[in-house]
């Protein structure tokens, strides 16, 4: 395993597509998958993750690394030098502007935030499908994904009696 | 659109989006594709959710829930909400409560609850409503409202159908409010004064139609689209009433039906098919039916003086023509006791289903 300046544990992601990434240890555990392998001592050299390329991956860490809890050098939390109201603040203004992507980037963001299990990051990347969703039409929301209406006029009708609740 | 950018998350990442939708949106979103009803289906709880009774007694007044709608009921009830003197249940959808407060401005003041959480939220007055200060201090005017959902929009809509209280206030036309909307929209009805409501024979609202029963010399039921907001369709009652006091609107399994009274002792219950055709679902012989509600899937309510009784009607919608009897050696299962301070007849029952769905979503400064 790695170590840099501040005796700080780096850890190596390596993504499909060959791309390595050197990370803090406290970095690479806002994954809560990254955190159990290292927690069980598998991610001896470096942690190959599946199915998230490079751009992507290298996205995650920009998140990683802001939201990761900072400490100063003597180890003491950086709250105690900013009040955190501002530093949320802040963190919500950077997390307003990570999320300014296309929507094929937002969809991997969200695979990959919930592979690598980042709350914070699915939380993020999926409120404007959500929210999408929740004030478009049927139609509009087939359009926003893709995807086609395939039922039959008559199991159309008989979910939507379904959907009042009353009368299963 | 192209499929280039073609939606090919993995099912688990739909999951993710969904789960995280409110509870109503969920349901609404089934009508999507295949893909994500059975998504919502097997992936989240929010199907096996099931509808039980509400029983709202008008004098004290609250809303009670019915524990146990299934043969094995102890009779046991749970208070759900309790209002002050003079608010009426106007009606629920999908767990919330629309009330109405009779005693504060002619019109009434409509108010909706989540009694699960506790949330409420005060919809606008009804406009024109206050020219009639000074004339009524007190009426039903929660008899001429609906609280309706659009399955395919997700939305609720309050709709104040035109009628008339004590031939002094009229109301011509119908009102309608989209909840999350700041006010009420006028929709004239032709000719001005027409397609006026028999209150008394309620107001049904289901699949996006509001219906109601015309007063006068020809009844008819009264369909009202609430997408598209104007009268769509009159339909002629199935079998003639004894009287204009003999029949009323009620719900069964997502369709308009009607409860009818012969001049014996029996009840029927029609319900609308497609094209607008009325078929004969129940036969009941000299049991009484709580209203508005009286099924509740595959179970059946019917009232004996101060007590609801359940009958269970076979497995499967009754939707294959057959016609459900309920004789009058049919006694049920007993599922409730009403606490009777006047007469039984005015209880009303309605269906329920928890809900965490809060309501400061349909606030109309969120838009």
């Amino acid at each position: 395993m790695a170590t840099r300046e501040a005796g700080k544990k780096m850890i190596m992601l390596k993504s499909p597509d060959g791309m390595e990434f050197e990370v803090e240890e406290a970095v690479a555990m806002e994954s809560q998958t990254i955190r159990k392998m290292i927690e069980d001592d598998c991610a001896d050299t470096a942690i190959l993750i599946p199915n998230i390329n490079s751009k992507i991956l290298s996205r995650v860490i920009e998140y990683c690394n802001k939201h990761v809890p900072t400490t100063g050098a003597t180890g003491a939390a950086a709250s105690d030098t900013v009040a955190p109201a501002a530093l949320a603040e802040d963190l919500k203004i950077w997390d307003a502007e990570f999320i300014k992507v296309n929507r094929a980037t937002r969809f991997d963001l969200i695979q990959a935030a919930s592979y690598l299990n980042i709350k914070g990051l699915l939380d993020l990347t999926s409120q404007t499908t959500i929210d999408t969703i929740s004030d478009n039409s049927l139609e509009e929301i087939r359009s926003f994904l893709s995807t086609k209406n395939d039922y039959l006029p008559e199991e159309e009708q008989t979910i939507r009696r379904e959907n009042q609740w009353a009368f299963q | 659109m192209d499929d280039a950018v073609r939606w090919d998350l993995p099912t688990d990442i739909l999951v993710e989006i969904l789960l995280r939708l409110p509870p109503s949106s969920r349901r609404r979103v089934r009508l999507v594709c295949r893909l994500w009803r059975d998504v919502v289906g097997e992936r989240t709880a929010e199907m096996r959710s099931r509808a039980t009774a509400l029983i709202w007694h008008p004098w004290h007044p609250v809303a009670c829930m019915v524990d146990d709608l299934s043969s094995s009921s102890t009779g046991s009830c749970r208070e759900l909400w309790r209002s002050v003197r003079g608010v009426q249940l106007v009606g629920t959808c999908n767990g919330l409560l629309c009330l109405c407060n009779n005693e504060g401005m002619p019109g009434g003041v409509i108010t909706l609850v989540n009694p699960a959480i506790s949330d409420m939220l005060p919809l606008p007055p009804l406009p024109s409503a206050d020219k009639f200060i000074g004339s009524f201090h007190w009426m039903n005017w929660h008899e001429a409202y609906s609280f309706a959902y659009q399955p395919t929009s997700g939305r609720y809509k309050m709709v104040h159908v035109p009628c008339s209280f004590g031939h002094v206030c009229e109301f011509n036309g119908v009102r309608v409010l989209t909840l999350g909307e700041t006010s009420w929209r006028e929709v004239p009805t032709l000719p001005e004064g027409g397609a006026r409501c028999n209150l008394g024979a309620g107001i049904v609202s289901i699949d996006g139609a509001t219906h109601w029963i015309t007063r006068g010399a020809t009844t008819r039921v009264v369909s009202f689209d609430l997408e598209d907001e104007h009268i769509t369709s009159i339909t002629e009652l199935p079998t003639r009433a004894a009287g204009p006091c003999h029949f009323h609107l009620t719900e069964v399994h997502g369709r308009l039906g009607i409860v009818i009274h012969d001049l014996s002792v029996t009840t029927e219950v029609w319900i609308m098919e497609k094209g607008r055709r009325w078929s004969r679902r129940y036969s009941f012989r000299r049991q009484h039916l709580p209203r508005p509600h009286f099924v509740y899937g595959e179970y059946v309510l019917t009232r004996e003086e101060s007590s609801l009784y359940v009958h269970y009607r076979k497995k499967g919608p009754s939707l294959s023509g057959e016609v459900v009897q309920v004789g009058h050696r049919d006694q049920g299962t007993l599922v409730a006791e009403l606490k009777v301070n006047y007469s039984h007849s005015q209880y009303r029952t309605f269906a329920y289903v928890q809900t965490t769905e809060p309501l400061s979503v349909y606030e109309p400064n969120k838009y």
